[in-house]
């Protein structure tokens, strides 16, 4: 069962604003993540359809299926640029001042949101600067 | 004076994404049960009354109650994160049985009781569609408060 327990303290690189969850399969950390609907487990979101696009948290470890990983839903969240460049397919980190979206990648980010009709527009975060994204949720009920 | 301090120390079923704020009373709008997705009073400063999907002052939710709320009481609201009730206490808000669906998102009730949460996304024309938060479990909602979106 999903563990909600607050992780008090600053456990890097999560904080406080973690909670506990089980992977479903294995993925990157920094990965935006939706809550399984037919197993208590996390899987990588993807923006192209309603209940891949549900994000509730970034991946603040690596995810082995199977295996415990904390999903921040909030706060700041900070990665080395390598890590981070996996996730958006981008050089040199986040963009500071920039706002990142799910992408329609399996487990991507992206500083463009998607366009096409059908898919779902879910900000994540604000990047405060190349290693650091400042996860902030925001969920989309309805897709373009 | 709201109490915006945060709540360390994992006192449940709240945790560090609480405030504490005064129960309200708003016509029909008076005590409410923990779980009660509530906004802020457009008439009283400091107190949260339940939130409803009919009209915007009651569709911009703060939070979803932490404890229940007595009228002229202090209460905790939890913003955002894990909420942990039992299925009982969370049938209580959704009129539905067996607790939260896993996966499913809830939104703002504009039924005709106030303070509710409802899995449908599609609210009658006029009024606000306001996503809540996602259920981990029969028994968690992740609280992910969004903006009102008005139906055309």
């Amino acid at each position: 069962m999903t563990d909600v327990t607050t992780r008090a303290g600053a456990n890097p690189p999560g904080n406080g604003t973690t909670y506990n969850a089980i992977a479903g399969t294995t993925f990157l950390i920094g990965t935006p993540v939706v809550q399984d609907p037919s197993t208590p487990s996390v899987l990588p979101g993807q923006a192209t359809n309603a209940v891949a696009s549900r994000v509730v948290g970034l991946a603040a470890g690596a995810g082995v299926e199977g295996g415990p990983v904390p999903v921040q839903y909030a706060g700041p969240l900070q990665l080395t640029v390598a890590q981070w460049d996996a996730l958006t397919g981008d050089t040199g980190g986040l963009i500071r001042g920039e706002l990142y979206f799910l992408d329609v990648a399996l487990g991507k980010l992206s500083v463009n949101p998607p366009v096409a009709g059908g898919q779902f527009v879910v900000a994540v975060g604000m990047a405060s600067a190349a290693t650091e994204l400042i996860v902030n949720i925001t969920p989309a009920p309805l897709p373009i | 004076m709201t109490d915006t301090s945060r709540t360390f120390g994992g006192r449940a079923p709240g945790n560090v994404n609480t405030f504490t704020s005064t129960v309200g009373s708003f016509g029909f709008s008076q005590d409410f049960p923990v779980g009660t997705p509530v906004c802020p009073s457009a008439s009283v400063s400091d107190t949260v009354i339940k939130a409803r999907g009919n009209a915007l002052a009651t569709s911009k939710v703060a939070g979803v109650a932490a404890a229940a709320g007595v009228v002229g009481d202090p209460t905790r609201i939890q913003y955002a994160g894990p909420l942990k009730l039992t299925e009982e206490e969370w049938d209580e808000i959704t009129n539905d049985t067996g607790g939260l669906v896993r996966g499913t998102p809830y939104y703002l009730s504009q039924g005709f009781g106030s303070g509710k949460l409802t899995t449908s996304n599609t609210p009658n024309s006029g009024n606000f569609l306001v996503p809540v938060g996602i259920a981990l479990s029969s028994t968690v909602l992740l609280v992910q408060i969004g903006a009102p979106v008005q139906v055309p």
